[in-house]
């Protein structure tokens, strides 16, 4: 690396304020708006550039900023654009539960605006209760990719012909609701889930990639049970995580017709001795696998020795199976059931164990 | 390395006139120049008069790097009928790796590199030149950011006064 050059001593010249806007307007959007503002101070040459970055990257902390700065800063980087520079990416995160005094006409207004903007990419993040903003960010038609906090009902015969990716909460409210929006989204490529419980339908002609992010955090949630009618699927995702020993029934039950699958993670913590049923439906259901990553972590205190597998019982065929990358606490029983599961696997090719008590890892070809 | 002979060879030129002999793959990683390769295959000698010489090897050396990572996650997956998630992991953090060591360079290399990069269309290296320089202006005041890449402050004092009351929260300290 002798031959890099060292310039920076002697004569400092400034390189960056030489490039073309073009490229400056893409280093400024990878900051967020707050940083980005604040390169107005560098030189003429940055004063006004950062206005014309194309994306909005936005997170409020009331406790920082009062109402007439934010809606002044909303003005600057959002409403007062204009269409000759377009807005692909806006981000939001307001971190302020009751205390936060913008309207919802309001975050509609700039929602509205950045729609007129070509927007494409929209995250919206924090706790505030979005629901009255939701029509109008099913409105955005230019949307490809779009991501939601907790919204209790989505409108129907939405227009986005060309979302692609999706992130969503599910919950027994907007369950009805998001299962029609699955049908009614036609270029739909990626779905993220987050699922505190209830029954539900998932069909897409068009998921490649599903996440399922289930979790609980009281008794009153009833277990989650999913059904996926997805016939282009080939990557599932699936995580669950559970608060407290009264929500230790909740392990999700899964099935359905997924028949491309090729790749499965599961991740699943929590595990405790009555969950060997919904383990194994899982199991069943992503059976045609080349590849699968399994996590399960036992409910250690209580329940170290849980079994992945009913003791005694042969582990379903995994026939294409390749590649197997299982983490858990290989007791006994546990071993068994692995052992069981690599013979059922004629195409394997590499596996990799990993004991989870204490850090013994263990490999075999 | 090991080259069959039968590989295309391609000159790429400097705009200070040096010569760089690499293969058609490594040149491919350059949108641009597999955009020429694509409209004229005959052409074997391609001037680059947007970049010079030491740039330009700095260039091949992030292609190069990256066809070889390609290549061998390609022959690995040839071998045993599809790659395994942990090789593969393992590859792309060793990649990491390389990239976060070929960006230390000063300042004035990176904006080069962003050119570059840009203009020749390795659309790899420009995220990766985007990005280190965006984390060289996160979190510092506008004296540290001009401080860092050198840039004279033209700004009269009046001027600093009204962007400072006309965007007043970019100046608080909330990050």
């Amino acid at each position: 690396m002798a031959r890099r050059r060292k310039r920076a001593g002697l004569h400092p010249i400034d390189r960056l304020s030489s490039l073309p806007d073009e490229l400056l307007l893409i280093i400024l959007s990878f900051l967020p708006t707050l940083t980005a503002g604040r390169t107005s101070l560098l030189s003429r040459r940055f004063r006004h550039l950062w206005k014309a970055s194309p994306s909005i990257d936005i997170e409020l902390y009331p406790y920082y900023m009062k109402k007439p700065k934010y809606v002044a800063m909303f003005n600057t980087v959002l409403l007062s654009r204009k269409p000759s520079n377009p807005l692909l990416r806006l981000r939001f995160k307001l971190n302020c539960p009751d205390s936060f005094d913008l309207s919802h006409s309001f975050i509609s207004s700039l929602l509205e605006h950045a729609s007129s903007l070509g927007l494409r990419h929209l995250t919206i993040d924090g706790y505030w209760n979005f629901t009255p903003c939701i029509p109008t960010v099913f409105s955005i038609t230019s949307l490809e990719s779009l991501k939601l906090p907790i919204c209790d009902s989505i409108p129907s015969g939405t227009t986005l012909t060309h979302l692609k990716s999706l992130s969503l909460c599910l919950n027994p409210t907007n369950s009805a609701q998001v299962e029609r929006l699955l049908l009614e989204l036609c270029c739909l490529e990626h779905l993220k889930l987050w699922v505190s419980s209830g029954v539900f339908s998932l069909s897409s002609l068009t998921i490649k990639k599903l996440e399922l992010n289930f979790h609980s955090y009281s008794a009153v949630d009833s277990a989650a049970s999913a059904r996926l009618s997805m016939p282009s699927l080939n990557f599932l995702y699936v995580e669950s995580t559970f608060f407290g020993e009264s929500t230790y029934e909740h392990l999700p039950r899964i099935h359905g017709n997924i028949p491309l699958l090729r790749k499965s993670v599961i991740n699943l913590s929590g595990i405790h001795p009555e969950h060997v049923a919904a383990v194994a439906q899982l199991l069943n259901c992503i059976s045609h696998v080349e590849e699968l990553s399994l996590h399960l972590m036992t409910w250690f205190n209580k329940y170290p020795f849980c079994n992945f597998l009913e003791p005694g019982k042969e582990a379903p065929s995994f026939s294409n199976l390749k590649h197997l990358d299982a983490r858990m606490c290989f007791h006994e029983h546990n071993f068994e059931a692995v052992v069981s599961l690599l013979r059922q696997s004629p195409a394997l090719q590499s596996v990799k164990l990993v004991h989870m008590v204490g850090l013994k890892r263990m490999k075999k070809k | 390395m090991a080259r069959s002979s039968t590989e295309n060879m391609i000159t790429l030129m400097s705009s200070d006139g040096e010569e760089f002999m690499v293969t058609e793959k490594v040149a491919r990683e350059c949108t641009t120049i597999r955009n020429m390769l694509e409209d004229d295959c005959v052409i074997t000698n391609i001037p680059l008069p947007n970049v010079t010489s030491d740039i330009l090897s700095m260039v091949i050396e992030y292609c190069m790097e990256h066809v070889a990572a390609a290549e061998k996650a390609a022959a690995e997956t040839a071998e045993k009928g599809s790659s395994s998630a942990p090789a593969a992991a393992k590859a792309n953090k060793d990649l990491e790796e390389w990239d976060k060591a070929f960006m230390n360079v000063d300042v004035y290399t990176l904006c080069d590199l962003i050119l570059a990069a840009n203009y020749l269309n390795v659309s790899g290296l420009l995220d990766l030149t985007i990005q280190t320089a965006a984390n060289l202006i996160k979190g510092k005041s506008p004296e540290q950011i001009r401080k860092t890449f050198h840039i004279q402050n033209d700004l009269s004092l009046e001027e600093e006064e009204k962007i400072r009351s006309q965007t007043p929260w970019a100046f608080e300290k909330s990050e």
